[in-house]
């Protein structure tokens, strides 16, 4: 509990529920991020202990944004948030070293679960 | 089968080595070294090599003598080296038959141990029972 | 493979001039030992022939030859430890290896390849024997295959599979069936059941998985997957790293090999009949400007030249004696023409014959790009290397003795040196932290620097380990005495063992390998937080140096004149200390002080001054008293008998043309700091 989480979605609403259900939880949203290169320089300033990444964001996408974090900090816990139909992109995020994926909509269990097993490695 | 062996003398016993092994036989001195094994005399310096010499005495637990004028060194090869075996006097070269224990028949009564290389290069010193084996009437 | 770099040609050459002997030579003593299967010497001569093919032919990336030779070479390994006796069945094996090591190098001179060439039945049949022969733990254990089998699990298991079961179990690592069920509210299935197969691909070794990851399914049929691995670890490792959210179940089974692998004659044969399609008569299997010549030649013609080089002294003595005694003469300016031919011919010879030795050290760079990527990303640190001086040129026979020292300094670097690219964002560093690598040539020796600007060794770091391994006289040293302790075996920097570093074996591996196999020196620098320099100085050739003598009573000692800083006396006065340990001062330095006679059990007599030279050794400095201080003369340096070097103090053995055995100091005792 109380862990900081970064936040990375170009939907301001989808980062307003995000920050709802963790804020419920007890995790603490360190930032938030609108875009990748954002979430990149968010990530280097803030050090959060986890980060949720939408895959499609503007100025740079989530896998690219994700393994630019990699390159900065190789033990990054990141969760990637998927629409139907990125089937691709996940497996590359997955090759890359992304700890979950979450595809949207989910329910709040859904994320929660993912963060709470991702922040246990 | 019957094998040329070179013999020579340490104290009283005889004792003799294989032919083959036998590079040749020095009368020459014996050059100090700085501190080496304490089987080992000292070198003596052959066509550019120098060779360690084995003090025998003092291999077989002899005590140790001065020098006689009979002293020898007999240069051997085992494996790739070269040595010298410093030995009280080299008598002869006789023919000994492998199989049978045979003293050479111009001694019928002298006893004759023959050394083998393995022995006398070998970890365990002064364990002379493995060394050699025993040819003839044996006087221990 | 293929060959990287300008110097294709000639590094095959080399290459093959030397495997082509050892392999004919490794034939021809297999067929002795095949009459005498308890001759030691047999079996250690061949293990030496199959290493030398081995790690010779890993330097030019034959891997599929390097590889075979190393399976024989672990099977000699064991006849010669005793765990295992040279039966009919392994020796078929590996005369069939030594056939197919020959075909390989018919094949490499002429396509510049091993490729092609299936040596999997003789490594795997020899894989057995390379093992222990008691069964692997698993064999047998674990249950066999339920009979609920779907069609994909009625697929035979491949060669390729069935080899990495074999060395699977070579490595005493477990076999298990790993079955996870997907939750139904799962909408992207593939990628669920591949995220747990990613995560287990990092620690454990996939052998196959239903369905396929590489050829995907659709995304229904991996609401069940099945996955085939072998690991080390225990089954609740194996599960922990499997879990991951959305899997409603799994379920792990341990299986046995013995199932899946039988010792397969069949194949031996089969291999056989393969390999009749590539024999080829040996003749013309080389380029016909080379000609095929016996080393022992090649060493007779080097005892020669060293015999020459010794006259050639003897006759500039003469010379110089001659002057004395007839200043103006004809005779003399005769001589000293002919001694200047002799000079140059000889020193044209000596520059022919080591040249036919050297190879450039490129052998040994080429590996280190490979090396430190493949490093890079498994500890997660970004490097960048820069390697500079690889037309530097080395002897032969240093080059396999210095890879591994080598590989396993810059292994050190990346690994304990340096910091990952958020630490280094942190303190302020680029992100890709740096290794350099260079080589040149420094008198008669080499230089190889490693460095990298990682985070240093702290040697107050080192003093606190030294204390506490009670070593004497830690709390005293200084900073380039403590840095000297890295070399010192047990003092890994590193305080868990990882196997990048090997078993947390320290840098005294390195030094071990480096002074006595190499006959050189190393040294370390470093600033904590801002990197550490290793440097290496090796002789360029191991036979001819350059030497000062000296004398003392009636033994002649030389000393490398690489080592000798300068000569000089020593005044009585200037000496502090006793029999056990003396110094004097020198160059504001107070240092140790020897005396050259001890090494016959003298003591230093008694006078007002004495005759010294002052040696280093790295950045230590030494003083030595002798009796006589001789002259500087080019020496043959020929090795020492062990019998006549039981104090280690001798790096080897010359003659002068007298024929005065003179016996060469080992420099490093000025570090160690007794004689």
């Amino acid at each position: 509990m109380g862990a900081r989480i970064l936040i990375a979605d170009d939907l301001s609403f989808m980062r307003m529920i995000q920050k709802e259900i963790l804020g419920e939880r007890g995790y603490v949203v360190a930032g938030e991020a609108s875009d990748g290169i954002q979430a990149v320089e968010k990530y280097k300033s803030l050090r959060p202990d986890l980060v949720v990444l939408d895959i499609t964001m503007p100025n740079m996408n989530g896998l690219e944004a994700m393994r630019k974090i990699f390159e900065f900090d190789p033990k990054a816990r990141i969760i990637m948030c998927s629409a139907l139909g990125q089937q691709n992109l996940i497996v590359d995020a997955i090759k890359a070293g992304v700890k979950d994926f979450i595809v949207k909509p989910f329910k709040p269990e859904r994320i929660l679960s993912a963060i709470e097993k991702a922040l246990r490695s | 089968m019957t094998g040329k062996y070179v013999s020579f003398v340490l104290g009283d016993v005889n004792y003799c080595i294989a032919v083959e092994n036998v590079q040749q036989i020095l009368r020459q001195d014996v050059l100090d070294t700085p501190k080496a094994h304490p089987s080992i005399k000292g070198v003596i310096s052959l066509r550019g090599e120098v060779i360690p010499v084995v003090d025998m005495r003092a291999r077989l637990g002899l005590p140790a003598e001065t020098m006689g004028r009979k002293r020898r060194i007999i240069v051997v090869e085992y494996g790739r080296n070269t040595y010298g075996l410093l030995v009280d006097g080299v008598r002869d070269i006789v023919e000994l038959d492998d199989a049978k224990d045979n003293p050479p028949a111009s001694e019928p009564e002298r006893p004759v141990r023959i050394l083998e290389l393995s022995g006398i290069f070998s970890a365990d010193k002064g364990n002379t029972g493995r060394m050699d084996r025993v040819k003839g009437t044996s006087r221990e | 493979m293929a060959l990287t770099g300008i110097d294709e040609g000639k590094l095959k050459k080399a290459f093959l001039e030397d495997a082509d002997e050892l392999a004919q030579k490794l034939n021809q003593s297999l067929l002795l030992l095949e009459n005498e299967p308890d001759n030691r010497d047999l079996v250690n001569e061949i293990f030496r022939f199959l290493h030398s093919l081995k790690s010779e032919s890993a330097l030019l990336n034959f891997n599929v030859f390097s590889e075979l030779a190393h399976k024989m070479e672990d099977v000699f390994d064991r006849v010669r430890e005793g765990e295992l006796t040279l039966e009919k069945p392994v020796l078929d094996l590996i005369f069939t290896g030594s056939d197919l090591i020959a075909d390989m190098l018919t094949a490499i001179a002429r396509v510049s390849s091993d490729a092609g060439f299936d040596t999997s039945s003789v490594v795997g049949g020899l894989s057995q024997y390379a093992a222990s022969m008691a069964p692997a733990p698993v064999a047998g254990a674990g249950r066999a295959l339920p009979s609920e089998k779907t069609a994909d699990e009625e697929r035979p298991w491949s060669d390729a599979e069935k080899r990495q079961l074999f060395e699977a179990r070579d490595r005493r690592e477990g076999f298990f069936r790993l079955t996870i069920a997907i939750d139904e509210s799962e909408v992207m299935k593939f990628p669920r059941a591949y995220l747990v197969f990613t995560n287990l691909e990092a620690s454990t070794n996939i052998v196959r998985t239903i369905p396929s990851m590489t050829e995907v399914a659709d995304d229904a049929s991996y609401a069940k997957t099945v996955i085939f691995l072998t690991a080390k670890e225990e089954e609740t490792r194996i599960k922990a790293m499997a879990e991951v959210d959305q899997i409603s179940s799994m379920e792990l089974d341990h299986l046995g090999y013995a199932e899946i692998l039988s010792p397969s004659r069949t194949s031996v044969e089969g291999g056989k009949e393969e390999k009749k399609t590539y024999a080829e008569p040996r003749k013309g299997l080389q380029e016909k400007t080379t000609i095929r010549v016996d080393t022992k030649k090649l060493d007779d013609l080097w005892s020669l030249i060293a015999e020459l080089i010794q006259q050639k002294s003897h006759i500039s003595r003469i010379y110089e004696r001659l002057s004395r005694v007839d200043e103006r003469g004809a005779v003399r300016e005769e001589l000293g023409e002919s001694f200047d031919s002799l000079d140059k011919l000889s020193t044209n010879m000596q520059q022919v014959m080591m040249e036919t030795r050297m190879i450039p050290i490129s052998v040994i760079f080429n590996k280190l790009p490979r090396l430190v990527r493949d490093l890079s990303r498994k500890l997660g640190k970004s490097i960048e290397l820069a390697v500079s001086g690889e037309d530097t040129e080395i002897d032969r026979g240093i080059v396999e003795a210095l890879s591994d020292p080598l590989t396993h300094i810059i292994r050190n670097s990346i690994d304990h040196g340096i910091e990952s690219p958020a630490d280094r964002d942190n303190l302020g560093k680029p992100e890709k932290g740096r290794v350099r690598v260079s080589a040149y040539q420094q008198g008669r020796g080499i230089v190889i620097e490693l460095e990298d600007d990682g985070t240093g060794i702290d040697p107050e770091k080192l003093r606190e380990k030294a204390v506490a391994m009670g070593i004497e006289g830690a709390s005293e040293l200084d900073e380039a005495g403590l840095l000297d302790l890295v070399f010192l075996p047990g003092f890994s920097t590193a305080s868990e063992v990882t196997d990048i570093s090997g078993r947390g074996v320290g840098l005294d591996v390195v030094a071990t390998k480096i002074k006595g196999d190499l006959k050189g020196h190393v040294t370390l620098n470093s600033v904590p937080g801002e990197g550490t320099l290793i440097t290496l100085v090796l002789p360029l050739t191991l036979t001819i140096i350059n030497a000062l003598l000296v004398r003392a009573d009636r033994l002649v000692y030389a000393i490398p004149l690489s080592g000798v800083d300068s000569t000089g006396k020593v005044l009585n006065t200037e000496i502090r200390g006793d029999d056990g340990h003396r110094t004097c001062t020198w160059m504001d330095e107070e240092i140790p002080l020897f005396y050259v006679g001890a090494l016959q059990g003298k003591k230093l007599p008694r006078s007002d001054e004495y005759y010294a030279a002052i040696l280093s050794y790295g950045m230590d400095r030494a003083c030595l008293i002798v009796d006589e201080l001789m002259e500087e003369q080019e020496i043959v340096v020929k090795p020492i008998d062990d019998l006549l070097n039981s104090m280690k103090r001798f790096a080897g053995i010359s003659v002068l043309e007298d024929g005065t055995p003179v016996y060469i100091l080992d420099t490093s005792f000025v570090q160690e700091g007794i004689l």
